[in-house]
């Protein structure tokens, strides 16, 4: 079975919400409520998307998942809960990340992966036509160049946060180089 | 409480896309067969008839060879079974009447087939046949649920109870067949345990052999008349005991609620402000009760008022509980509340209940309001609906 998204939520009834408007939106999806099996889905299932809803988890949960979100590489991270828990996941790599604050909106859940699940098959033809090696960064990084829709979280926190990620990038920048 | 809050289509959709590599084609696809042969017949099971009657006086319980949905609330208890053609649903009163034991008195109980049993020198008379003693003595009967959950004052509460539904059904044909009954959400303004009586009733079940599993009254409303709607709106039950609230999103009850007042509490309102029985309040309310005509008497004058008074209480708490959730999702789409119970049957309590709606704000639009097809038997049928799409374990 081909899994296109993995769903971590410790709260049933959201995480049934996420898996069943993913699933009508013809769309395969793992639901997941520990993170050790996140972990080891992400790596056997290769999924083009994983969304943390943070809604219910402990304390060092979230801490497990906010280091898991910034470790991953591989796939397109979303990331739902209340406003104050998703500021916590506002460093480390953000390229790959978009936040979404409560009330869980399907609406948007659904445009967005979407989008991400179309671009990110454009990407592939794209690579595959120009007989490129087809590694999963390069298709992910296109996802940056995504056209933003309005904000639907916090006016405080953009879907995608690009000031944080350009402040993150010159502090690897500075790191790299040994300018601190 | 974990099977409750487990929605139709989540536990369908487990186990028809068994999210599992392993395990052969065949097996998978034989699962989908049964999974899609399941949920065909629940859905087909929406749409029949329902035939309801009360238990008749003398009869013995049948033994079910299928699912069977429980209710088992404060003023009846209800069992619900499919039919090849219809839905059959039996109700015998959740109510009892003492006497003193004597020779005389169990012979009078005997010759008129009365519904009995006997405890501690005493013989309870249950269900419709204790409401009969009750009028002839002109008091009220006792009940074993109060408030929608079991009764701490009356110890043999739960002994009627299993007397009870041991009337309306015996020990499955198949053993460890499933029933799914109702159970309330938790009170926001009271107290009581759900989770003990929920647990209680699950243990006399199961020692009965069947497979219990429970849902909330609430969501039960919501699987039996909201399918059309994609099992998204609100489901409330208004019985003798409490009101119970869900909000339903796809079939998951995102939230569930109740508040410890229902019909009772209308019936002993009224009844001592008249000076009346609230049992023969009951039966004078159940019979003649118009909430579209004006009061013709000191009786019906103080119906109104406590209905009115129901309907303030029911719309305040949602909108405090909704406003105050952070568990609703962004719903796009006005929705639908549809009511049952007995206490919303009297003519007029839904156009009542749609006008005073305009009262309070709550953070979901509502599309409509609507009394359920059979308001007495809707969450016994959703329980059946529940317990037809569970897999029997094996």
């Amino acid at each position: 079975m081909s899994v296109q998204v993995i769903i971590y939520s410790s709260d049933r009834i959201r995480g049934g919400i996420l898996r069943e408007i993913l699933r009508r939106n013809k769309t395969e999806t793992l639901l997941l409520d520990n993170i050790m099996d996140v972990k080891s889905a992400i790596s056997s299932h290769k999924p083009d998307i994983a969304i943390f809803d943070t809604s219910n988890s402990l304390k060092n949960e979230i801490n497990s998942l906010k280091h898991l979100s910034s470790s991953i590489e591989e796939c397109f991270v979303m990331i739902l809960g209340d406003a104050l828990i998703i500021n916590v996941f506002h460093d480390g790599n953000l390229w790959n990340k978009l936040f979404l604050t409560d009330p869980l909106d399907p609406e948007i859940i659904i445009s967005k992966s979407r989008e991400i699940l179309s671009r990110i098959q454009e990407n592939r033809a794209t690579v595959k036509s120009s007989d490129h090696d087809s590694t999963t960064a390069p298709v992910i990084r296109n996802i940056e160049n995504m056209e933003e829709k309005p904000s639907v979280a916090d006016e405080d926190i953009d879907l995608v946060d690009h000031n944080l990620d350009i402040e993150h990038l010159e502090s690897d920048l500075r790191q790299y180089l040994k300018l601190d | 409480m974990a099977t409750d809050r487990t929605s139709l289509q989540e536990r369908l959709e487990a186990l028809k896309r068994a999210e599992t590599d392993s395990g052969s084609m065949l097996e998978n696809d034989k699962q989908d067969f049964n999974i899609d042969s399941k949920m065909a017949q629940a859905e087909k099971t929406l749409k029949k008839e329902v035939r309801s009657r009360e238990r008749g006086e003398g009869e013995s319980a049948e033994a079910p060879s299928g699912p069977v949905g429980l209710d088992i609330g404060t003023s009846h208890i209800i069992v619900a079974q499919n039919e090849r053609r219809y839905i059959r649903t039996t109700n015998e009163l959740n109510a009892f009447f003492t006497i003193p034991h004597s020779k005389f008195a169990r012979n009078i109980l005997v010759k008129n087939d009365v519904f009995f049993f006997e405890q501690d020198d005493l013989y309870y008379i249950v269900g419709y046949s204790a409401e009969n003693f009750a009028n002839m003595f002109d008091t009220d009967t006792r009940r074993s649920i109060k408030q929608g959950l079991l009764c701490s004052d009356e110890k043999e509460g739960l002994t009627v109870i299993q007397a009870i539904i041991l009337s309306l059904i015996q020990k499955p044909k198949r053993l460890g067949e499933i029933l799914c009954f109702g159970i309330p959400g938790d009170p926001i303004d009271g107290i009581g345990s759900v989770t003990y009586h929920e647990s209680i009733i699950k243990m006399f079940i199961n020692r009965i052999g069947f497979t219990p599993i429970s849902i909330n009254e609430g969501m039960a409303v919501v699987l039996s008349e909201l399918a059309e709607h994609d099992y998204t709106g609100i489901g409330i039950s208004i019985g003798g005991g409490m009101c119970n609230v869900c909000l339903s999103y796809l079939s998951f009850p995102v939230l569930t609620y109740s508040i410890q007042m229902g019909g009772d509490y209308i019936d002993s309102s009224a009844g001592s402000v008249v000076g009346i029985p609230a049992t023969k309040v009951k039966a004078i309310k159940e019979k003649e009760l118009s909430l579209i005509a004006k009061p013709k008497d000191r009786l019906t004058t103080a119906l109104h008022i406590f209905y009115n008074e129901l309907i303030q209480k029911l719309q305040k708490s949602m909108e405090r509980v909704l406003s105050a959730s952070n568990q609703i999702p962004m719903i796009s789409k006005p929705i639908p509340i549809v009511l049952s119970g007995g206490t919303a049957m009297p003519e007029g309590f839904t156009d009542k209940f749609q006008k005073s709606l305009a009262n309070v704000r709550l953070p979901v639009e509502i599309s409509s309001v609507h009394l359920a097809e059979d308001p007495l038997n809707t969450t016994a049928k959703g329980a059946l609906i529940m317990a037809m799409t569970e897999e029997t374990p094996e």
